[in-house]
């Protein structure tokens, strides 16, 4: 009984700070905007900390940043996994190169997997101009729809079943032949 | 002698703990990035690894002693009247001898 004491013990001062921790805000620094409009929504990243976006929509984005003059550029978006992941740099989502453009903007379709739906994701983007970071940003996505219909949600679910069955027999006492 | 699953509560404690990393992602109960995804196999691995050790189901109480066996029965030794093996007729006993079996004869 001391050990499960222990145990338990450990168990509620490694988690719960971890589980009570406040999220992280999102915010855009910098002289930096971005919005992006999706079926008539806007979204602004110095605005929401939070968004939660269709599967498939075009998203006409937007983003500027002070200055004037030809100077090289350099940015990304990527998507960061828990460790020992790291960072993972989403498509399309990198820039670099001698530029005199100040603002830009376009139209971006995609069509995410029903897989993606429920996680919640963190992107950090950055944009740095004469090898210096001028912006950072982050923003929490979460894709619309119904966890229910996510494949990998329902197998993940069934095997937490068999996992649940399989550490039970683990604890049962094992009899030895003779 | 009964024992316990050591290295199966092992890999039993990690599975558990990917599946519900699995679980609480696709949940949106945490971020993809928190570290709790890290940490939880981790815990429940060793966690199992020692319930693995001790597997306290189903454990059976230890009996109580059994109590001593009963001294045997001071040794007697063998009349010579007894029948003996292979013999015709056992011998008759001898007159007014009939006193204690137990008591030590002489063979002649």
């Amino acid at each position: 009984m001391r050990l499960i004491r222990v145990l338990v013990a450990l168990a509620i001062v490694a988690l719960v700070p971890i589980l009570t921790a406040t999220a992280a805000q999102a915010q855009l620094a910098g002289p930096c905007t971005g919005t992006g409009t999706i079926d008539g929504k806007v979204y602004n990243a110095k605005v929401v900390d939070s968004v939660e976006v269709p599967r498939s929509a075009y998203v006409h984005w937007r983003g500027t940043v002070t200055g004037s003059g030809k100077r090289n550029i350099e940015g990304k978006v990527y998507l960061k996994l828990p460790p020992p992941f790291g960072k993972v740099e989403l498509g399309n989502g990198s820039w670099d190169g001698p530029s005199s453009r100040y603002a830009n903007s376009g139209v971006y379709f995609y069509d995410l997997p029903s897989v993606l739906v429920g996680p919640k994701f963190t992107l950090f983007g950055h944009h740095a101009e004469r090898g210096t970071v001028v912006c950072t940003g982050s923003i929490e996505v979460q894709i619309t729809g119904s966890r229910l219909k996510n494949p990998a949600f329902i197998a993940s679910l069934l095997l937490t079943i068999v996992a649940l069955v399989n550490v039970s027999l683990v604890i049962r006492v094992r009899n030895s032949r003779i | 002698m009964t024992r316990g699953r050591p290295i199966r509560g092992l890999f039993g404690g990690l599975f558990l703990g990917i599946c519900i990393d699995l679980d609480l992602v696709f949940a949106g109960v945490v971020k993809l990035e928190s570290s709790l995804l890290t940490i939880l196999p981790a815990v429940l691995l060793v966690i199992f690894f020692l319930l693995g050790l001790w597997a306290p189901i189903g454990r059976q109480h230890r009996a109580a002693a059994p109590p001593l066996p009963t001294p045997l029965p001071r040794p007697s030794a063998w009349p010579e009247y007894a029948p003996v093996e292979g013999s015709k007729t056992p011998p008759s006993p001898p007159p007014g001898d009939g006193g204690d079996p137990q008591a030590p004869t002489s063979s002649i």
